[in-house]
C-alpha cells in the first residue's frame, strides 16, 4: 500500500530525515517511534506532498507521489498534529465542508459524516461548535475529517498528543477499527505503550534516521530473549562491563553511573547466572531490579538515552 | 468547482458565525453618513460657504428678502447670496454658483394673495455635493418665508405701501399695524396653514417642466462614499483570513487533499468579490429604504460597477497582504493603505473640493473611480453607459492586481511549510 524509499530532506545544514524506507501492507498500522524532532513529522509530511523531499520516492498503492500527486492524495488521509478545525462552525459543518472538498455532496455525505460522528463519539454533539469542545472532543473532529473520504491510507501524526486517557482509548480504538476494515494507517507516537499496544509492525526513529524496525517482538528480541536486569549503587563500572563481555548472553544496554542495565538471554534460566557472574566478580549494587523488555529498553539500547529526553 | 463552492460557503457560514466585524462593516457607512451629514446640513464651522445666484425676475418685495440670504444664525448653512441678471446661468456653468434660484413675475403679488407660488432651483449639473447642501439650507430659507407671508402677508403688503408712499405714515396707522403684527405672531402657532412658498428643484438642462425626482440627499452622498471603504475593509477581512487559516493548520491540511492550492487563494478572491457586492448592495438598499438616495438607481450597471470594484479591492488586498510575512503586518498594511487611499480618493471628503493637484492623486486611487461611478449613476444621473469604461478599467485592475496577488500568496503558503 505504501512504499517510502531512501526519502531524504535538509534544511540548510540540518538532516532532517534521512534515507528513511519503510513500506506498509493493506490493514497494517506502521508506528514511527521517536522523541521531538526525530524527524517523524518531517516524513509524514513528504508522504502527504506537503514538503518535496530532497531524495527518495513515495508510493502509494504503485502510484508515485512525485509523478501522480492528485492521484496519489486521494488515497491519502492525512490527521495533522496540531487540532485544524473551523472552531466557529460545527462538528457537522466542519465534516460538510472537507467532505465537499473531496467532492461528497448530497446524501452520500451526509450518511459518510453521520457514520463518522457515530465512530467517533460526537454524534450528540455534531450541532454544537468546535469552540465548545474539550480538547479531547476536538481530537476526535480532528481524527474524522482525515476519514471523510474513506481513505485507503491514513497518515495519523501523533494523534493523541495531550488529551485524556478516555479519549486516547476512543481514538485507539478507532485506529484499530480502521486497520480491520483494511485501511492502511501510518502512526507517528513517542508514547510507548500507545505503540507497543497498538501497531503491527513499527520503526525507531532518531536524528531523521531509522535505527531499527519490524514488528514488537522482533524489536525486543534484539534485547535478547530473555529480560533486563537494572542495576543501581555500581562504582566499578570497568569491572561490570569486563563481567558483561566475558559472560554468555549478557550485553550492556545503559552503562551509566546512575543506573546500569543489562540485557540477559535465555528467559529465566539465564538470569542465575548472570546473577551469579555480577556478585562473583566483586559488584555489590545497591537495587537490583529485573524485568521483561520493553521498547524503551530498546530505544535506549539505540540512542543512549531515554525516548522522554 | 465543488470545492470551490464548498470554500466560499464556509467562509459566508464563518462570516455568519463571528458577526461583529461584519456588522461593523454596514455600521460603518451609516455611522459616518450620518455623522458628515449632520455636520454638512448645519453646524458651527466647518461648512464651506456655498455660493447661489437669485434672478429675481419679479422684482418684489419677496424676493427681495430672498436675496437677503436666511437669517443669520450658527444653526444653517453658510449661504452667499448674489443678485444675478439672465446671465446668472452661463455663469453658474462656469462653476461660479452651486444653485441659482429664479424668482418668476409675479411670485410677491400671488404670495400676498394667498396663492401657491413656487421659486425654482436650479443646481449646477457638474457639482453633487454642494447643491445638495444649499438645497437642504435653501429648504429651511423657504419654510421661513412661508411662515412670514402667511402669517404677515396682509401686513408685509401694507408694510410695502406704506415704505413706497409718498407721505409719511401717521403714527395711528403704524400703532395700528404693530399690534396686528403682535397679534398674529401671538396666534400663529394655532393654525395649520397649507403651504405657500415651494422650492422646485431642477437641474440645468433637465425636461423643460423642471420637475426631478426624489433625488439622494447629502446622506446619501455621503453613504455611497463611505460604503467604498466597507468594501474595501470586506476584501481586507476576506483576504487576510488566508494567514488566519495558516496559522490555524487548515491550509496545511486544505493541501494534502487533492485539490490545488490555487483553487484555495482563488476561493478567497471570488469570496472577497462576493462579499463585496453584498455588502455594497445591503448599504445601497438600506440607504433607499432609509429615503437618502434616489429610487431610480440603475441597479444592472451599479451591481457590474460593485463587482468590478470589488474585485480591484480584493486584487489589491491580496497584493498586499501577500506582499508581508505575518498577520498582523497584513492587517496595519491593508488598513494604511485603505484609509490613505479613501482620504486621498473622496471616500472621507468629496473629491470634487480638491484643488487641482489633489484630485490628479485621487485619480491614482481605487476610491476616486469606485466613487464617481457611483455618483455618476446615483446621483449625477449619467447614463450607465458612459460608466461603464470606468467598471471596465477596474475590472481590468483587478485582474491584473488578482494574478501578482495569486503569485504573492502561493509563495506565503508554501513557505509556511518549509
Amino acid at each position: 500500500m505504501l512504499e517510502v524509499i531512501d526519502l531524504s530532506k535538509s534544511y540548510g545544514d540540518l538532516r532532517a530525515v534521512d534515507r528513511v524506507s519503510f513500506s506498509l501492507e493493506p490493514g497494517e498500522i506502521f508506528g514511527l517511534l521517536g522523541p521531538n524532532g526525530a524527524g517523524k513529522t518531517t516524513t509524514i509530511s513528504m508522504i502527504a506532498g506537503l514538503l518535496p523531499p530532497d531524495a527518495g520516492k513515495v508510493r502509494v498503492d504503485g502510484l508515485d507521489l512525485g509523478q501522480k500527486p492528485t492521484e496519489v492524495k486521494r488515497r491519502l488521509g492525512v490527521v495533522p498534529q496540531e487540532i485544524a478545525l473551523y472552531e466557529d462552525l460545527t462538528g457537522k459543518e466542519n465534516l460538510d465542508f472537507w467532505g465537499g472538498i473531496y467532492g461528497l455532496s448530497g446524501r452520500t455525505l451526509n450518511a459518510r459524516r453521520d457514520e463518522l460522528l457515530e465512530l467517533v463519539g460526537l454524534a450528540d454533539r455534531a450541532r454544537d461548535r468546535v469552540r465548545e469542545y474539550s480538547g479531547g472532543m476536538k481530537r476526535r473532529l480532528n481524527l474524522a475529517l482525515g476519514l471523510v473520504h474513506k481513505p485507503r491510507l491514513v497518515l495519523l501524526d501523533e494523534p493523541t498528543a495531550g488529551i485524556d486517557p478516555q479519549a486516547r482509548l476512543n481514538i485507539l480504538e478507532v485506529v484499530r477499527e480502521l486497520a480491520s476494515g483494511g485501511t492502511s494507517v501510518l502512526y507517528t507516537t513517542h508514547y510507548l505503550e500507545e505503540a507497543e499496544a497498538l501497531c503491527d509492525r513499527l520503526a525507531i526513529m532518531d536524528h531523521g534516521s531509522t535505527l531499527a524496525q519490524g514488528s514488537v517482538a522482533e524489536l525486543k528480541r534484539e534485547l535478547g530473549d530473555g529480560s533486563v536486569i537494572t542495576l543501581t549503587g555500581i562504582d566499578r563500572l570497568d569491572t561490570l562491563a569486563v563481567i558483561a563481555e566475558r559472560t554468555d548472553g549478557m550485553s550492556v544496554i545503559e552503562l551509566g553511573e546512575e543506573r546500569v542495565m543489562l540485557g540477559v538471554a535465555g528467559g529465566s534460566a539465564g538470569l542465575g547466572p548472570a546473577l551469579e557472574a555480577l556478585y562473583g566478580g566483586g559488584l555489590t549494587p545497591a537495587q537490583v531490579q529485573i524485568k521483561e523488555p520493553s521498547l524503551e529498553d530498546l530505544f535506549i539500547k539505540l540512542t543512549g538515552r531515554e525516548l522522554r529526553d | 468547482m465543488a470545492a470551490i463552492l464548498a470554500l466560499i460557503r464556509k467562509d459566508f457560514t464563518r462570516r455568519w458565525r463571528s458577526p461583529i466585524a461584519t456588522i461593523v462593516l454596514f455600521a460603518f457607512p451609516f455611522m459616518m453618513a450620518g455623522l458628515i451629514g449632520s455636520m454638512s446640513s448645519g453646524s458651527s464651522g466647518g461648512v464651506p460657504e456655498l455660493t447661489v445666484f437669485v434672478l429675481d425676475r419679479d422684482e418684489g418685495l419677496i424676493g427681495g428678502l430672498l436675496s437677503q440670504g436666511p437669517p443669520p444664525s450658527d444653526d444653517q448653512i453658510a449661504l452667499r447670496m448674489e443678485a444675478v441678471g439672465e446671465e446668472g446661468f452661463a455663469r453658474m456653468e462656469k462653476g461660479e454658483a452651486s444653485v441659482m434660484i429664479v424668482i418668476d413675475e409675479g411670485f410677491s403679488e400671488r404670495a400676498f394673495d394667498g396663492e401657491p407660488v413656487e421659486f425654482q432651483l436650479v443646481r449646477n449639473p457638474t457639482e453633487s455635493i454642494k447643491p445638495e447642501i444649499a438645497e437642504q439650507g435653501l429648504k429651511v430659507l423657504s419654510t421661513y418665508l412661508d411662515v412670514v407671508v402667511k402669517v404677515l402677508g396682509d401686513e408685509i403688503s401694507e408694510f410695502g405701501d406704506m415704505i413706497e408712499a409718498d407721505e409719511m405714515p401717521t403714527m395711528l396707522a403704524v400703532t395700528e399695524l404693530s399690534s396686528r403684527v403682535y397679534k398674529r405672531l401671538e396666534v400663529a402657532g394655532d393654525y395649520i396653514f397649507p403651504p405657500v412658498v415651494q422650492i422646485t428643484s431642477v437641474k440645468e438642462g433637465a425636461d423643460e417642466d423642471g420637475e426631478v425626482e426624489a433625488g439622494p440627499n447629502v446622506f446619501g452622498y455621503v453613504l455611497v462614499m463611505v460604503a467604498v471603504m466597507s468594501v474595501l475593509f470586506a476584501a481586507i477581512r476576506a483576504i487576510s483570513e488566508i494567514y488566519e487559516e495558516r496559522n490555524t493548520g487548515m491550509v496545511r491540511r486544505f493541501l494534502s487533499t487533492p485539490v490545488p492550492i490555487s483553487r484555495f487563494i482563488g476561493s478567497k478572491i471570488l469570496f472577497a468579490v462576493i462579499f463585496g457586492v453584498v455588502v455594497m448592495g445591503i448599504l445601497l438598499l438600506s440607504g433607499g429604504v432609509l429615503g437618502w438616495l434616489g429610487s431610480d438607481i440603475p441597479i444592472f450597471a451599479v451591481f457590474l460597477h460593485t463587482a468590478a470594484f470589488s474585485l480591484a479591492a480584493a486584487g489589491l488586498m491580496v497584493v498586499v497582504i501577500g506582499l508581508v510575512k505575518t498577520e498582523k503586518q497584513a492587517g496595519i498594511l491593508s488598513w494604511i493603505i485603505v484609509m490613505m487611499m479613501s482620504v486621498l480618493g473622496g471616500s472621507m471628503f468629496p473629491a470634487e473640493n480638491f484643488s487641482g493637484v489633489m484630485q490628479q492623486v485621487a485619480r491614482l486611487t481605487l476610491n476616486y473611480w469606485a466613487v464617481e461611478g457611483y455618483l455618476d449613476m446615483i446621483v449625477r444621473d449619467v447614463s450607465p453607459l458612459e460608466v461603464l469604461p470606468v467598471s471596465a478599467a477596474l475590472a481590468a485592475v483587478g485582474l491584473v492586481l488578482s494574478g501578482i496577488g495569486f503569485l504573492l500568496m502561493r509563495i506565503r503558503v508554501r513557505e509556511a511549510l518549509a
